[in-house]
């Protein structure tokens, strides 16, 4: 047990820590002999005896032993005894009485209380230490002493009086011991640390303090001069002070040098004694040392006590702390929930690291971002800092600011629960690079936005994949127009040439004398017809030309194939190859028109490719259209030509992948990125019956209603509006 | 009594857009949008001209040309061929009365056509 107010004080079982034969037994022969001389040198001119060490210390060394070893203690307390008392020139049976009787007490008291007791110390709690008092201290002795040599004698001897005295006298002495000597050898020898280890200077400073007011107030209480009572209070103050901080081994320390300085002394002082006589007197300081030690003993134990439980208490605290318990609204739940919200914390961190750049929530309506990414001042630990619309939109770069700002906005003020933006983003760094911040928008019951939980991803690389692409199909693009130009030139130059010949034919008119205003119109309306439809196709070659985002209208497949036959009329003529048609009626699609011309313009011009080295009469494409299932169309472009390698087959529509002498690879890559980027696949295969090879594609129609794949939308940028 | 001339063009924009003009220039026109249709026409209506788109699907206004080249009673036509890109073979250039850049202005168009009933009187 430790006696300390800092250091852990623990309770448990007495057990002696030298067990060995070879060690005990001088242990307990040197601790009898030296308590056994000091009561002779204890008692006073009038050799009464007011205290008794060897009880105190044999009880000590017996409860610290198991009884099976308790041969060993007699053993050697024997000799010790006769060593101590024989100058007392006491006859040999008189000292083994007095030896016998000592041990007898001592096992008697031991062995009552470890029946009520067991292995259990009795300084640790006030219950087993009241048990100690009244067993060892109270009891035990009031019905041993009887067996001590003097008082049997006494009684043998018919001298009632003077028994009765003796009874009292040995008691208190026993009793006195047990208290004192015995608490404190028990507690010196337990296997703990000692009251004074582990302390601060501050506290040995304490305990000087205390050893000094403790001589002091001995000297005022035991003095001769010291002749009121009332100066015996001034002892306490010391002792308990010593008990309260420093705990029960420093309170049985000093109760036992008091007791022991008090009986050396050569008087009973006036201060504690009430009666003349001097074994009245004895009696007298006995009862005030037995007062003072069990209260100091008491109050040592109690605050101990308190002081362990408080430290249990707190360790347990400590130990559900780390080891919550399953049940219960405890502190351990809300410690294993403060544990869940770190790990979750961590959870997102990691996720964000590896996933995305940054997760964010921002709390609108109180300005707050919590951010999983800080800026550098905080080594990049989540942080919560203030965000308005206006702060949020600086760390948009100039260019994107009022588009992104404007389109979240709007988004803020519908019902969207989703919100997606690419912008040119200005970190902490201050260098912009490009992301993709996706949001969910959280609304209350009214729908007004609270708060827009999302997710930032840098975008560098794969913008500059999209650029690589885009240039690409650019690249693609141009030289697949610069194959029809032949084809443009005539269409272009068809309703020009319709004009201008209503153009001359209407100023002739205009010469005659006879002009009909009917005839003048129909020129004119002619006129304006054939300007639309060369403006038509204009604007259609622009968009075909055009480097832009990919644009979703509904569209007829039907009218896109008619548009794509006609451009390549003359293309079709030169090359000598036939184009049929087999379109069926077809449900509207979603799509974009200058990027679907553009798909049937590179599998016809594949077709027609393919068939170059085939007799002029056999170089036929068809092409086909038809609904698949409920909700998909389907367009196939049928050649008669040598057909596809079945090893090349599965890399056609691979990019820069050709089979051509002069082909650049492009053509049928864009084919399959831009039915890709509709949602709809396409795919190439043999023809059945071994003449050439089907290229098809598949998209949804409107009616689908699907919503185009995120990563189909990434190669173009392109929205639904 | 004004002069017959066979027009073909499978464009029919084209082909309503000249056939005015050269109703205004004062002739009769038959109109015909392919091989079929011109060979039929010219057999029946036995045309004073023939002016013709060169670039025309399945048989362009060379192998229309050539027929009526070789054709006993029909090759004595002369045939004015219409087109943006002339051709530059002699054999192909022989085969026409006149080649004229398409579209052509209509005094051209009328001096060709002049010249052409000119050759055909004689």
């Amino acid at each position: 047990m430790t006696r300390g107010t800092w250091t852990a004080s623990e309770a448990g079982p007495a057990a002696l820590p030298v067990d060995s034969a070879a060690l005990l037994l001088p242990l307990s022969g040197a601790l009898y002999f030296l308590a056994a001389s000091l009561e002779l040198g204890l008692r006073g001119a009038d050799a009464i005896v007011v205290l008794s060490p060897q009880h105190g210390v044999l009880l000590a060394l017996l409860m610290l032993t198991r009884p099976e070893r308790w041969w060993l203690i007699a053993a050697a307390v024997v000799p010790a005894h006769l060593a101590a008392c024989w100058s007392t020139g006491l006859p040999l049976w008189q000292l083994a009485w007095q030896g016998g009787f000592s041990f007898i007490l001592a096992t008697g008291i031991t062995t009552a209380l470890r029946v009520l007791l067991g292995e259990r110390s009795p300084f640790d709690d006030l219950r087993d230490y009241s048990l100690y008092v009244l067993t060892a201290v109270v009891a035990g002795p009031a019905l041993l002493t009887m067996l001590a040599p003097n008082v049997l004698l006494s009684l043998l001897t018919g001298t009632m009086d003077l028994a009765v005295a003796d009874w009292q006298a040995e008691t208190l002495a026993s009793s006195l011991a047990i208290l004192t000597w015995g608490s404190w050898v028990y507690l010196e020898l337990l296997p703990r640390p000692g009251w004074l280890q582990q302390r601060t200077p501050a506290q040995y400073v304490e305990v000087l303090l205390i050893a000094v007011a403790l001589y002091g107030c001995f000297h005022l209480t035991f003095g001769r001069a010291a002749e009121y009572h009332t100066a015996l209070y001034l002892l306490l103050i010391p002792l308990l002070w010593l008990s309260v901080r420093f705990g029960v081994a420093a309170a049985a320390m000093a109760v036992t040098l008091v007791a022991s300085a008090a009986t050396a002394l050569e008087h009973i002082p006036q201060s504690v004694r009430l009666r003349e006589a001097p074994e009245a007197a004895a009696l007298d300081l006995q009862i005030f040392l037995i007062v003072m030690a069990l209260g100091a003993m008491t109050i040592a134990i109690l605050v101990d006590e308190r002081r362990r439980a408080a430290r249990a208490a707190l360790v347990d605290a400590e130990q559900r702390l780390i080891e919550p318990q399953a049940s219960g609204p405890d502190i351990g739940t809300l410690r294993r929930a403060e544990l869940e919200l770190q790990r979750n914390d961590e959870r997102l961190a990691c996720i964000a690291r590896v996933a995305c750049d940054e997760i964010y929530d921002w709390d609108i309506a109180r300005g707050e971002l919590w951010s999983s990414c800080g800026d550098a001042s905080n080594d990049r630990a989540p942080s919560v800092r203030q965000m308005t619309m206006e702060s949020w939109g600086c760390s948009i770069h100039p260019s994107d600011r009022e588009r992104v700002m404007h389109d979240l906005r709007q988004t803020l003020q519908g019902t969207a629960d989703t919100w997606q933006a690419d912008y040119l983003y200005i970190g902490s760094g201050g260098s912009p690079h490009w992301v993709r911040d996706r949001a969910c928008i959280v609304r209350d019951a009214n729908g007004t936005p609270t708060r827009i939980i999302g997710a930032i991803t840098d975008r560098s690389d794969h913008k500059k994949l999209e650029e690589a692409n885009r240039t690409l199909e650019r690249v693609g693009r141009l030289a697949m127009i610069g194959q029809i130009t032949a084809s443009i030139a005539h269409e272009m130059n068809q309703p020009l040439v319709a004009i201008r010949y209503n153009a001359e034919a209407g100023l002739l008119f205009l010469g005659r004398e006879s002009c009909e205003k009917a005839e003048l119109h129909d020129i004119l309306d002619d006129i304006r017809r054939d300007n639309r439809r060369a403006s038509e196709l204009v604007g259609r070659l622009r968009e075909l030309l055009h480097d832009r985002e990919l644009r979703l209208d509904p569209i007829d497949i039907n009218d896109v194939i008619t548009d794509v036959v006609k451009l390549l009329r003359v293309e079709s003529r030169q090359r000598h190859v036939q184009l049929e048609t087999e379109c069926t009626e077809l449900p509207t699609v979603l799509g974009d028109y200058a990027r679907m011309q553009q798909v049937l313009l590179n599998l016809i011009l594949n077709g027609m490719d393919a068939m170059a080295g085939l007799p002029e009469t056999h170089r036929r494409i068809a092409i086909r259209t038809a609904r698949t299932g409920a909700t998909r169309i389907q367009v196939e472009v049928v050649d008669r030509g040598s057909g596809i390698d079945p090893a090349t087959l599965p890399r056609i529509f691979d990019s820069f992948f050709t089979s051509k002498e002069h082909g650049m690879g492009l053509g049928l890559a864009i084919a399959r990125s831009i039915v890709e980027a509709h949602g709809g696949r396409i795919w190439a295969k043999n023809n059945i019956d071994g003449v050439g090879a089907t290229l098809s594609f598949e998209i949804d129609s409107l009616d689908s209603k699907v919503i185009l794949p995120a990563d189909s939308t990434d190669r173009y940028g392109a929205r639904l509006n | 009594m004004s002069a017959v001339v066979l027009l073909i063009d499978d464009d029919r924009r084209i082909r309503n857009s000249l056939g005015r003009l050269l109703r205004v220039l004062s002739y009769q026109v038959v109109e015909a949008a392919d091989w079929d249709a011109a060979l039929v026409l010219a057999a029946a209506q036995r045309p004073d001209v023939v002016v013709t788109d060169l670039h025309m699907p399945e048989h362009s206004g060379v192998d229309i040309a050539r027929r009526l080249r070789s054709h006993p009673e029909l090759g004595g036509i002369p045939i004015i061929a219409l087109t943006a890109t002339p051709p530059r073979d002699d054999e192909t250039i022989s085969l026409f009365h006149a080649v004229l850049e398409k579209p052509c202005a209509a005094e051209d168009l009328k001096r060709a056509l002049t010249d052409a009933l000119q050759v055909r009187k004689h």
